[in-house]
Parts: structure tokens; C-alpha cells; sequence
């Protein structure tokens, strides 16, 4: 799809006249996904999309518009052309915008990750065969991934990525089950056949009688999944520049220092080791890591291209909003995790996380799938879902015992308009008087 | 690129029929979106985007499977590659296929299904639109306490072409119209928002403005904003509860509408948006609340935000009633998920756009009027909240366990309103909530709202829904202020 971008590029270069400048973000995929039920197929195909992201800027004025590519040198032409002159024709109708930044002239990258996929069907069969027999509920989704950047000025980015994800549920009955992912670059069937035999495994203890728990404060670890769930929601508006200077994020008492976290909690932005694109839709290079929070102390934010202008600091980030968010590790051992809670629970995952008190930080949402209880340090039976409400002040201030010295890597397999390109590095946290509401 | 230029959709599909060779059976739908969003931030202009979303997603049915194919290439070349791609699924998936393929698509149905504007987008320019936002987004600005404020107004001008096998050519058309406010106040560590809008949209054109009274509603927002601050927390408690239109959308959204999702029944949904506490024997028979719950199915409502003639897959849609003086009568799946489940359901199958295949998706769903006005529910309140406008929700993955919060609420004493609360926020579980009703608004207190966020599937769809819904009166509920306690 480089020759989509490179084309268009062309081809704006010649549209344009005396005094207007162009800004040209590129997003492509061509993948494959299939939906399965019962380990059998409910829906599968094929996506290929290219779309653009077009910026016309003359005397100040700016405006914007998205349309699809197809590669064909004639067919994008003359869309392109059809929107250079609609933008074209809007500019002096508007205001000079005094937000708008475009990245240097000159600025440029490359970034290229190939890897070993699966075959187009190799991957489904892979996984149905090794859930054999089971009630497997999940999705797949394998191929490629492409954004880029090209600019009147010379600027060029381009990011192409191979990958593949695969997210499932094993069923023991009803609301009874246990949740595997599987995700990368580099296809192994041995890997994947090892990890559902680990979701296999936990089925057993699904198939015990659940308890129903009273509301009140339990002693729990949260596995990195639902650690993940609960920084979601807080990252929401939590980390961005402007929901900072304009009083919204949840974390304000901690932006305002009336509060601190554990020592041992410490949040960045690592997009050198994540796996999205380095840049930002105006071409701007992104820097490798954003400290965030800083031993249990605001550090840092995302400032977007707009908020850079707007609040005159440098851009750190394509939106603002967390896309590699990872955390310090603690020296807690994942495996001495049952025997730490001692009595209380251990929640794989959570779900449908949302704030329910902004000036608390406060999160609710239920826990959902292999939510265990656990007595003297052995996990005894599955819960009922329950409903939590906690601030992430408590979570992760006096409340947090510990974090664990290994973390997960948590590929957000989601795909709204397209597959997305973040992930999380996540620990496990060991947390006393997690509250249970409902 | 402007938004009063679609795209001409009856060329690719000649394109399409030309190429397609002998298979079992295929579909092709070919969607267009051209869309126009305006918005003033702190009274900057921010950039105005044209968006065009044009593609193809076809379908073919194929030695025993079926499988897929979207492109955003509608070249013949384009087409072809996609039509290769769905023939390649469909066979290599049929060996492992959930169920048997079904027709794709009705036989023969030739139709033409356009919803009503009266005011096209383009009657106002631009920069006559951009005016109008900079003077609502102005008029927010009523206090150094106000520290972000904002007005917009999106535009969608949709089409779809649904062509298949068996010669059936559907083609539809939508006008939609979002228009938003939102206003943010602080003072010191505590932050109050209040919008008007985004659950507002509608089909329509700029009529809409009108109809919704946007004129007036800058100053209120902002005014609510600043109350808010100074306002107490809401009272926590087992107490009465009034939901305004504004709450009563997701109310019904998340406990009704989600819960009767047949492929949720089905077991589609279970990896990632939930299952359902509905079994398939309930239908008929189940008490889902008390008798004053009525419940419709109706995608024929003029100016609700998802309506239509024809479904994704080609079935009429009808007005069909779903809950009936409480008692549960029939899902929300369309013609695949009702064969396969033998239950009776609507014409719901959609899609969020040309890249995803069509799955069980809510439409409109609507609360039907009582007979109360909203004077005399607040009459019947010895001790309670009013709360209006839905700012977070929660349920869990069957459906049952809910948490919401809303914008504001009022105290009620003695049936009287007695003044605004902040952070008001109840919660609750299905099928005990909706037995608790005790009393429905009548029709001149209905609110035709909807949501335009509803996210579902694998791969995920974000789609609107409309919901229309009065006031509503429900007896001892759950109700906490901002401490969640």
C-alpha cells in the first residue's frame, strides 16, 4: 500500500497552487478475520481498506478531509482532486486557525516489522483443532497494518506491520469461563496449542459450584487483564494536556499534588517498545518514552498536535490518550499470587469499566470470567459476577501490597473501523479492600 | 468533495453482476456515508472535515460455507479481488461452518426507502453554519467558572445499495443530524459537566435545529454547569426514582435492548459483548416488569435515528411490539438468528458500515407512553431523586447488574422537586428494576432520542440506535451520591 501514499503524494504535490501547503495521514489493512462459536465458524472474511486523511492549509486557514484510496492511479486522482477543490473552495470562508501545527520539513521514518503469519485458514484450523471438543467463543484476526505520513514540505513516515491476534473464550456453562489470548508477529502453532491447554486447565475449577459473595472489601489480586481494564477507563481523559488544563481528568488531585500513589507505581508511554506507528497524523516523530506517573507521582502528559499550539509546549503524542502504556514492575512472584492473598480472590479480568466518580478517580465495572475465591492461599471455587466501584487512589495508593515482577504484554485486539495498533505491559497487583458493591 | 455529491452506487453493481460467476448464492451491499462535522472550541473554529466512507462488502455462499469480501476499491479489478477473497472463505470455512447457509437476502424485492427531510444541510453554508456554533458556543461562556465550552454540529448523508442472486435491488437513504453542546465548570478540585446533545440525533435536515430548540439551550447548559458546583451530593439510599427521557435511553439501551439480542441468546456474543439473562423459553411467558412496560420494535418512527425500510440483509422492517403490558413476547435478531433459533424476532440485522457484516443490532427500540404527566409522577414521590442525562453506564456481561450516573438530578420531598443534586448515580438489577415501575410519562412528555456509540461484535461495530422513551417512575431503588457508597 506504500505506492497508495506515495501516489496520492504525487499527486497532491500537483494539485497544489502558490501559498497552500498539504498534509497527507494514510491508514491501511488488509486482513482476514473469522468469528467462531461452539469452535465453529460463524463469520469469516476479508477487509481491505485505504483511507486518507487530507489537511489543506493556506494563509493560516485549515481544513480537513477523509476519503478512500483504491491504488488506482486514475480513480484516486480524480478523488483526490475532488477534495483538494471542495477544501479548496472552503478556506477563505474561514477563520485563521490558530491551532493548527504541522510537523518540520525534513522530518522522516521508516519502520518496517515483518513477521511469520499463518496461512489464511492455517490459524483457524490451528485453533479449532486444539479446542476440540470444547466451547470455544472468540475471533481471529491476522494481515497487515499500515499508516503514513507525507507532507508538501517533504515530510515522510511509514509504518507497515504484519500481525496476527487471537482472542477466545473457553465455556464451562452459562457465565462460567476462562478468557486466552494469543498474539504477535511471529506465528507458532506449539505456543498456541500451549495456551489453550493453560485455558483448558482452568476450566476444572469453573466447574465447581460458584459462591455468591456478599458486598463488602476483599483482599484480591488483579491479574494484568484486569489491571488493564481499570488504567482504560482512567486513560480515557486521565493522561491528555487538555483534559488537564481544562479540569477534567480524573487524576486532578494528583496533576494538583493533593495526592500521591504507591511509591511503587510508575506509568509511561513506551512507544519504542509498543507497536504502533512513531508519529502522529501531522507528521510529527513521537518521542521513544512519556513518563506519566513517576514513584506514585504526576510526571508528565500527552500533548497532541492541536493541544501543542494551544498550550505552547512540544507535541509528545498522536492523541492524547495512551497507545504503549506500560508499568514498573514489583517483586512480587506471579506464582506465589494465591498464597499472597491468603483469603480473598483472584480476578483474572474485569469488564465494562467506567467512571463512576470523577473527582475520586473512581472506577465501576464487573468482574467477569475465572474470578476466584481464594482460602489460605488456594483458589477454591468460581464467584458469582460482581459489581466493583473503586478510586484508583485507594487501588493503587494505601490499598496496593504489591506489584508483580512479571508483566504481561496485553495486544488490544480491538477493531473498531480497523485493527488497532496499541498494547499494554502490565504487572499483576496484589490490593487490600477492593470494594465489591453489587 | 462535498456532502451534496454521493457517490453513484448502480455502477459498481453493474460492475459487479458482470463479474460474478455461477456460486450457490451471493449479496453485494454497497454503502456511501458523506459526512460534514462543524465545531467551535472555546469559541476557535476547529477544523472543518468532509468525509466520504464509500466501499463494498460482498457475499457469497459457496460449497457448503459462506464467507466475505470488503473493499474499498470499486474498480472491477477492485471487485473481483474481494469477490475471490469471499469465494476463498466461503470454501475453506465450510468444513468447520456453524450452520448450514441460509438465503442471502429476500427473493425478487425491489425497492427504494428514503427518510424525510425538510431542510437539507446545504440550505445554510458553511460559514452561516461555523456563525451559528460561534454564537451558541459564546452564549456558554457565562463565568470565569466555565473553563471549556463547546458547540458542534455533525451531518451524514447515507446510502446503501443491497443487491443479490435473486435480483432483489434495495436502495435506501438517510439524512442524520447530530447536533452537540457541552459546558464545564470548575472551581477549584471539583469539575461539573453538562451537555446537550449527542444523544439528540436524529434523521432529518436542519429542521431538526429547530425542533430541538437549540437556540435556546446554550445558557441553560451552561447554567446548569455552574449550579452543579454548588449544588449538594445526591442523597444515598433506597428511595423512589424518576429517570428523565435523557436516562431512560440507556436504561432501556443496556437492560432491555441488550438482553433480547438473540445472537447474544445465540452464544455470538459471549467472548466479547456478553450473553443475555433471556433464555429462549422465556419468550411468551416471561414477566420482564410490571404492567405498565410496553415495549416496541419500530423503525418506521419519522425522524428517529435508526430508521429504515429494509434491514441489512434484505427484510422488510415492521413495527413490532416486544414487551407487552410487561410480559416478553419476542427478540431482536433478524431472519439468520430467528432460523436459527426458531424464535421470533424483527428486521435488525446491520451493519456499522461496507467493512463488517450484518449482526443482531437494536434499531429503535421505544418505551411506549402511559398516562401520567411528568407533574403527577413527581406527585407520587414521597422520598426520591429525579436524574436526567446518562454520563456513565455499566452492566455486566448478562445483562442484569447495572450501574449508572447521571449529569444532575433534583431532590424530591413531599411530591415537590427541592433542589439540584450533583453526582447522582443508582444502581440495580434487571429484571428486579423493571418490576418496580410504577409509573409511565404520557406522550406529550416523550423524548425521541437515541445513541450514536453502540459498540458490538467480532470485528467490533459501532452503530446508532434510537430510543424513545418518557419520563418513568420506579419504587425503591438503590441511589447513591459521588461517593458510590
Amino acid at each position: 500500500m506504500r505506492g497508495s501514499l506515495e501516489q496520492a503524494a504525487g499527486l497532491l504535490h500537483g494539485l497544489m497552487q502558490p501559498g497552500e501547503a498539504f498534509g497527507a495521514y494514510f491508514e491501511g489493512e488488509d486482513s482476514d478475520f473469522a468469528r467462531l462459536n461452539g469452535n465453529r465458524v460463524r463469520q469469516a472474511g476479508h477487509v481491505l481498506q485505504q483511507r486518507l486523511t487530507l489537511d489543506l492549509m493556506r494563509n493560516d486557514r485549515h481544513a480537513r478531509a477523509e476519503l478512500p484510496l483504491t491504488g488506482t492511479p486514475d480513480v484516486d486522482a480524480a478523488e483526490l482532486s475532488a477534495a483538494v477543490e471542495g477544501l479548496r473552495a472552503l478556506l477563505p470562508h474561514l477563520p485563521p486557525d490558530p491551532h493548527h501545527a504541522c510537523a518540520e520539513p525534513g522530518t522522516s521514518s521508516e519502520d518496517l516489522r515483518t513477521g511469520r503469519l499463518p496461512g489464511r485458514t492455517q490459524l483457524l484450523k490451528a485453533l479449532t483443532e486444539s479446542a476440540e471438543g470444547l466451547d470455544l467463543v472468540g475471533h481471529c484476526a491476522t494481515g497487515q497494518l499500515y499508516r503514513g505520513f507525507a507532507g508538501s514540505a517533504g515530510q515522510w513516515h511509514w509504518f507497515e506491520t504484519e500481525s496476527f491476534s487471537l482472542d477466545w473464550s473457553l465455556y464451562h456453562r452459562a457465565d462460567k469461563a476462562v478468557k486466552g489470548r494469543y498474539a504477535g508477529r511471529e506465528w507458532d502453532p506449539e505456543a498456541l496449542a500451549a495456551r489453550i491447554r493453560g485455558t483448558r486447565d482452568q476450566l476444572e475449577i469453573m466447574a465447581c459450584e460458584p459462591v455468591r459473595l456478599e458486598p463488602g472489601r476483599y483482599r484480591v489480586f488483579l491479574a494484568p487483564a484486569a489491571v488493564m481494564e481499570i488504567l482504560s477507563v482512567i486513560a480515557w481523559q486521565g493522561f491528555g494536556l487538555r483534559a488537564q488544563r481544562t479540569r477534567q481528568t480524573p487524576l486532578l488531585r494528583l496533576v494538583d499534588g493533593e495526592v500521591a500513589l504507591h511509591p511503587q507505581v510508575s506509568l509511561d508511554e513506551h512507544s519504542a517498545g509498543g507497536q504502533a506507528p512513531r508519529f502522529s497524523p501531522e507528521g510529527f516523530t513521537l518521542p521513544g518514552r512519556v513518563a506519566l506517573i513517576k514513584g506514585g507521582r504526576h510526571a508528565g502528559c500527552f500533548a497532541d498536535a492541536r493541544s501543542s499550539r494551544e498550550y505552547d509546549v512540544p507535541v509528545n503524542a498522536a492523541a492524547e490518550r495512551p497507545r504503549s502504556l506500560e508499568m514498573t514492575p514489583g517483586t512480587l512472584a506471579v506464582d506465589e499470587a494465591a498464597r499472597a492473598v491468603g483469603d480473598g480472590l483472584l480476578i483474572a479480568d474485569l469488564w465494562y469499566g467506567n467512571l463512576s466518580d470523577r473527582a475520586r478517580c473512581a472506577v465501576t465495572g464487573m468482574t467477569r470470567y475465572a474470578c476466584l475465591q481464594v482460602t489460605e492461599g488456594i483458589p477454591i471455587a468460581p464467584v458469582e459476577p460482581m459489581r466493583f466501584d473503586v478510586s484508583l487512589y485507594e487501588m493503587l495508593g494505601d490499598g496496593l501490597l504489591g506489584l508483580t515482577r512479571e508483566r504481561e504484554r496485553l495486544v488490544d485486539t480491538g477493531t473498531y473501523g480497523q485493527r488497532s495498533t496499541g498494547s499494554f505491559l502490565l504487572p499483576g497487583a496484589l490490593v487490600r479492600d477492593f470494594p465489591l458493591t453489587l | 468533495m462535498t456532502p451534496g455529491t454521493p457517490t453513484d452506487l448502480e455502477a459498481p453493481a453493474r460492475r459487479f453482476r458482470e463479474l460474478v460467476p455461477a456460486v450457490d448464492d451471493w449479496s453485494l451491499r454497497l454503502s456511501d456515508v458523506v459526512s460534514e462535522t462543524l465545531s467551535v472550541r472555546r469559541d476557535v473554529v476547529e477544523p472543518v472535515q468532509l468525509a466520504r466512507d464509500t466501499g463494498a462488502m460482498i457475499t457469497v455462499s459457496e460449497g457448503g460455507g459462506v464467507g466475505y469480501g470488503a473493499t474499498s476499491d470499486l474498480s472491477r479489478a477492485g471487485l473481483a479481488a474481494a469477490l475471490e477473497r469471499a469465494r476463498e472463505w466461503a470454501r475453506r470455512s465450510a468444513p468447520l461452518r456453524l450452520f448450514p447457509p441460509t438465503a442471502l437476502g429476500p427473493a425478487g424485492t425491489r425497492d427504494e426507502w428514503r427518510a424525510p427531510a425538510r431542510r437539507p444541510w446545504t440550505e445554510l453554508d458553511t460559514p452561516a453554519k461555523l456563525q451559528l456554533l460561534r454564537e451558541l458556543a459564546r452564549r456558554m461562556k457565562v463565568h470565569e467558572d466555565i473553563v471549556d465550552w463547546s458547540a458542534s454540529l455533525g451531518f451524514q448523508r447515507r446510502q446503501t445499495l443491497l443487491v443479490n442472486a435473486q435480483g432483489a435491488a434495495i436502495r435506501q437513504a438517510q439524512h442524520i443530524l447530530v447536533p452537540q453542546l457541552r459546558a464545564v465548570a470548575n472551581r477549584g478540585g471539583e469539575t461539573q459537566v453538562r451537555s446537550f446533545g449527542p444523544d439528540r440525533g436524529g434523521q432529518g435536515g436542519l429542521e431538526r435545529l429547530d425542533m430541538l430548540d437549540l437556540d435556546a439551550q446554550p445558557e441553560r447548559v451552561a447554567g446548569d454547569a455552574l449550579a452543579l458546583l454548588d449544588a449538594p451530593d445526591c442523597p444515598a439510599g433506597t428511595m423512589d426514582l424518576i429517570l428523565m427521557p435523557g436516562q431512560m435511553t440507556l436504561q432501556i439501551h443496556e437492560s432491555i435492548g441488550h438482553p433480547l439480542e438473540l445472537d447474544r441468546i445465540l452464544g455470538d456474543e459471549r467472548n466479547y459483548a456478553g450473553t443475555s439473562f433471556v433464555t429462549p423459553e422465556m419468550f411468551g411467558t416471561y414477566r420482564y416488569g410490571s404492567e405498565l412496560l410496553n415495549v416496541s420494535f419500530d423503525p418506521g418512527v419519522a425522524g428517529e435515528l435508526a430508521s429504515f425500510g429494509y434491514d441489512d440483509e434484505g427484510t422488510r422492517a415492521e413495527r413490532q411490539w416486544l414487551i407487552r403490558d410487561g410480559v416478553l413476547l419476542r427478540g431482536l435478531g433478524g431472519a439468520t438468528s430467528q432460523g436459527r433459533s426458531g424464535l421470533p424476532g424483527v428486521a435488525c440485522a446491520r451493519a456499522s458500515s461496507w467493512n463488517r457484516p450484518p449482526i443482531d443490532r437494536m434499531a429503535n427500540l421505544n418505551l411506549e407512553p402511559g398516562q401520567s404527566s411528568l407533574e403527577d409522577l413527581v406527585r407520587g414521590v414521597e422520598h426520591g431523586v429525579l436524574m436526567d442525562t446518562n454520563r456513565s453506564w455499566s452492566i455486566d456481561d448478562s445483562r442484569n447488574k447495572f450501574q449508572f450516573g447521571c449529569e444532575l438530578g433534583w431532590r424530591i420531598e413531599q411530591g415537590e422537586l427541592r433542589g439540584l443534586v450533583r453526582n447522582p448515580g443508582y444502581r440495580g438489577i434487571s429484571s428486579a428494576f423493571w418490576r418496580s415501575l410504577a409509573g409511565v410519562g404520557n406522550r406529550d412528555s416523550l423524548g425521541v432520542m437515541g445513541v450514536g456509540t453502540c459498540g458490538k461484535g467480532e470485528p467490533n461495530q459501532m452503530i446508532a440506535v434510537g430510543h424513545a422513551s418518557p419520563p418513568c417512575l420506579f419504587r425503591g431503588v438503590r441511589v447513591f451520591g459521588g461517593s458510590g457508597s
